[in-house]
């Protein structure tokens, strides 16, 4: 066969570090030949695994789940089976489905989840559009508000701007690196390629974390807190730096507010108070203050340890507080990083696909902004915030007023059936809402629930703009052609506000993307043709002109984005965790992240490589002694229970976990953490408590009979998902 | 004076990008187009993880390699650069399985003539692969392996050499 190889240069769809790779592509056979690093910004040619063999699930190989390839719905209503159907009749069939549903219950009854995955910026900023001036709902929201919805919020108090204030280079560059509820070796192997780098230029590490994570494991200082002590830790630390007077005061004086009325309230703080309660010693705080107030190169970043707790918001004011208070902002190699952990939820934030905000972080309640929005939209616009992710289970399930309950959810390239807390009550939830509709390149555990579905392009197949997690806005090239029978995100939303009287029409994203522009003066200046041209574009870019590249860290020269331009430190009294372990369930239980797999896992259980690593039903990583307790060794069935439900893995005895915690990786359908996470929100942010409930461990008499359930439970998963031939993942 | 590679683990974020390149590169670009139930995974390099370490483990390319002292039928030898293994020659009497002492070779399954057949694995730094270079190297995100060759073994040395000196200068002068 003649081949006609081609290289196509684009950004990996994994985790938020913005890797750059280079495909080499069979254009007769339309196939990836093979990966290899492209000189990104932030990646300089080097890819972890994902990157370099994460691309597998476009060959649909049918190892977890298959490709959509025609649009479906169930012609018989709830219950009976999904029928696959023209594109027409499912466009005409959704679109009226919605109008009636709006036309009895209004238009606040229909909720929308945007994709922070595959589908890109300008999809992202088409599903926002969609849902206001079609539906004419602000019910927009995506999964960034069971990840970093805390961190946006947190920082906005103290600094007025929720992004990381640094870029991913400049974390090599810095002389302390204080990481609090990360372990990018897991979530950002590119990240952490950047502070192992940092350490071997001679950077000092401080490790927060209540397991040895791979980064506890090369800082300098591990502080093994006990789980859920974040802002007991944060106050004692601020409480040292004033107290040691180790405070930047002429950077307090000029650009932070708050700091007389701060002081008094550490009071209850002291190191020596409170050391016991978190599990340190008191001298190691202190040490640990002192060591990141010694340098005006001091970076503080966070992951979802720190937001995916019932005081997330309170906690990344805190870390926030820490970096003002030492003048720990506003330069090269400083500041404070939320890393995003999924491609494009920086981006997907960016475009306003959140029920509070239009593209570019301006409010839906801001009247000038909203008219600004209405002219350019030609529709009158919703001025009342919009419902939040996390508010659907009690908007369905406990909402006694029609009128005020969720009748339509419209969810695109997420799933929620696996990836949010309590699944019993979210499968209550999606079997009890009228029409759910989902919009996808895979079957998922979400689609059993779903009355339509609508197949979408996979990354890989369509062009788009993703914005990683330090604000680069970068290219994202189609490498192969799409199967027949799918469509971009962006136009089948096209397709179905057109059928619902609203016709939008864009010949390419970029039309989309100029658009979008033209409304968000944070991102105006940041041209297809200038992302072209640098590869990469930090926002905020105000000017068209060549001249404005971006911005690599924000806040220069202590210029908060503040209304008054100054920093605001922000006291909260420590609240314990809402679920404690007590004789029933004696263990904590804490979600983490595989590092060869990712969200849900549709896309990378779909990639022959990364699955041979690790596969069904996950692990639970116990200390020894909790392990020898049960009688359970290494490879074994448990059960693992919590007051909501229950799951079936393999035990992991590790050293590396905390005497009494447990810890397990989120993205198993059979071992499905979430049938135990507690569901409890953030009353700040809506944020879930994932790092945190409590479990037992139960071990399984019959070993023989549990393996035998875990392969029929795979076999099972599988053929649901619409997989004919056996084998595979069994 | 043979090659090898070897890891340290004060880079390593124990990612295992390099079994599965090692996977890779072996079996070749093919892997992606089969059916995914047909293929092996048998890495040569493995990430093994401690209460406080994370490394890699792969052959050392020993220049006095005891697992070629004890294969009792040749398929293990010393060459050039490094020491080889004959695949088709092993019995697998896992003999240097238990000679090694880094753990670094393990078994494997091989199917030949529709019959399966369990011989040695270990790292032959990718002689036979397309790139001709250890996978594991080039791939690793944190540079945490290195592939270290008898000219790269003597820069190291000249450089501990004259760090040796300078040092002895500097305590005759005064300056620690």
């Amino acid at each position: 066969m003649q081949h006609n190889y081609e290289k196509v240069v684009t950004v990996c769809p994994y985790c938020g570090s913005g890797c750059q790779i280079e495909f080499t592509v069979d254009r007769k056979a339309n196939r990836i030949i093979e990966a290899k690093g492209a000189p990104g910004r932030t990646n300089e040619g080097r890819l972890c695994l994902k990157g370099f063999y994460g691309w597998d699930y476009l060959n649909d190989p049918q190892i977890l789940t298959r490709r959509i390839t025609s649009p479906m719905i169930r012609k018989g209503g709830k219950g009976t089976p999904l029928e696959p159907v023209s594109w027409d009749e499912a466009i005409q069939y959704t679109a009226e489905r919605l109008q009636a549903i709006i036309k009895e219950y209004g238009a606040d009854a229909v909720m929308g989840a945007g994709s922070a995955r595959g589908p890109g910026n300008e999809a992202g900023y088409i599903t926002q559009k969609f849902m206001r001036a079609v539906i004419g709902t602000n019910n927009v929201d995506h999964c960034a508000r069971i990840c970093h919805a805390a961190s946006v919020a947190g920082l906005k108090q103290t600094i007025g701007e929720g992004a990381m204030s640094l870029s991913v280079p400049e974390i090599e560059d810095a002389e302390v690196i204080f990481n609090i509820g990360y372990n990018g070796a897991t979530s950002h192997p590119i990240v952490a390629r950047r502070i192992v780098k940092a350490k071997a230029k001679g950077a000092k590490i401080i490790c927060a974390d209540p397991q040895i994570s791979e980064t506890a494991r090369i800082a300098d200082l591990h502080l093994q807190q006990k789980g859920g002590t974040n802002l007991l830790l944060l106050n004692a630390l601020a409480y040292t730096i004033v107290e040691e007077n180790l405070v930047d005061e002429a950077f307090i004086r000029d650009h932070v507010n708050g700091y007389e009325e701060f002081v008094p309230k550490l009071k209850a703080y002291a190191p020596e108070l409170v050391a016991f309660d978190i599990g340190v010693t008191a001298q190691e705080i202190r040490e640990a203050a002192r060591l990141y107030a010694s340098s005006k190169h001091s970076v503080i970043l966070w992951g979802m340890g720190i937001t995916q707790f019932s005081q997330g918001v309170d906690c990344v004011a805190a870390c926030s507080n820490l970096a003002m208070l030492t003048g720990n902002y506003g330069h090269y190699a400083t500041g404070v990083g939320p890393v995003r952990g999924q491609n494009n939820v920086q981006g997907t934030c960016d475009m306003g696909v959140l029920p509070n905000e239009y593209p570019g972080y301006q409010a839906v309640t801001d009247p000038v902004i909203r008219e600004k929005f209405e002219n350019a939209w030609g529709v009158s616009l919703s001025p009342t915030v919009g419902l939040k992710l996390t508010q659907v289970p009690e908007r369905v399930l406990e909402e006694s007023d029609p009128k005020k309950q969720i009748h339509a959810y419209y969810i695109i390239g997420e799933d929620p059936a696996q990836s949010d807390p309590h699944l019993e009550e979210l499968r209550e939830t999606l079997a009890a809402i009228d029409l759910v509709i989902v919009q996808d390149i895979f079957m998922n555990r979400t689609s059993e629930y779903a009355d339509v579905i609508l197949p979408a392009t996979a990354w890989g197949e369509h062009e788009a703009i993703y914005t990683c997690c330090d604000r680069g806005f970068q290219r994202v090239r189609k490498v192969i052609e799409p199967p027949a029978g799918v469509k971009p995100d962006w136009e089948i939303l096209c397709l179905l506000a057109t059928a619902m009287g609203y016709p939008m029409h864009y010949n390419n994203t970029q039309e989309i993307w100029d658009e979008m522009c033209s409304l968000a003066p944070k991102f105006a200046g940041a041209t297809y043709e200038k992302i072209e041209a640098l590869g990469s574009v930090q926002w905020p870019c105000y000017e068209e002109s060549m001249e404005d590249r971006g911005t690599i860290f924000l806040h220069k020269d202590g210029e908060f984005a503040t209304p008054d331009g100054r920093g605001n430190l922000v006291f909260n009294d420590y609240q314990p965790v809402k679920e404690e372990v007590d004789e029933e369930y004696p263990l904590s239980f804490c979600t983490v992240r595989e590092v060869g797999h990712y969200s849900a896992r549709t896309m990378t259980g779909n990639c022959r490589m990364l699955r041979q690593l690790e596969d069904e039903p996950g692990w639970i990583a116990m200390n020894p002694k909790d392990c020898e307790a049960l009688g359970v060794e290494q490879g074994d069935l448990v059960r693992v229970r919590s007051r909501r439900g229950s799951l079936i893995t393999r035990c992991l005895p590790t050293e590396r976990a905390k005497l009494g915690a447990t810890y397990m990786t989120y993205q198993w359908w059979i071992g499905a953490c979430n049938e135990l996470t507690n569901g409890v929100l953030d009353p700040k942010s809506k944020t879930p408590e994932y790092k945190y409930c409590a479990c037992r461990v139960e071990k399984l008499a019959n070993q023989a009979e549990a393996e035998e359930y875990v392969k029929s439970q795979y076999a099972l998963i599988r053929a649901k998902m619409g997989i004919e031939k056996a084998g595979a993942g069994a | 004076m043979n090659r090898f590679v070897k890891g340290n683990p004060l880079l390593c974020i124990g990612c295992r990008t390099c079994m599965v390149a090692c996977v890779v590169a072996h079996r070749g670009n093919g892997i992606f187009t089969t059916d995914p139930d047909s293929e092996d995974f048998f890495p040569r390099i493995h990430v093994v993880k401690t209460k406080t370490k994370t490394m890699t483990v792969q052959c050392h390319h020993c220049e006095n390699a005891p697992c070629v002292t004890v294969c009792p039928v040749g398929a293990l030898e010393k060459g050039p650069h490094s020491i080889v293994l004959h695949e088709s020659r092993c019995i697998g009497c896992q003999q240097c399985t238990m000679a090694c002492p880094f753990g670094a070779i393990q078994m494997k399954q091989v199917t030949e003539s529709e019959k399966l057949r369990v011989v040695a694995n270990k790292c032959d730094l990718c002689a036979t692969t397309e790139e001709g270079s250890p996978a594991c190297v080039s791939h690793c995100p944190t540079e945490a392996l290195t592939y270290y060759t008898a000219e790269h073994i003597s820069e190291i040395v000249n450089e501990k050499n004259l760090q040796t000196a300078r040092k002895a200068w500097a305590a005759k002068e005064g300056q620690a």
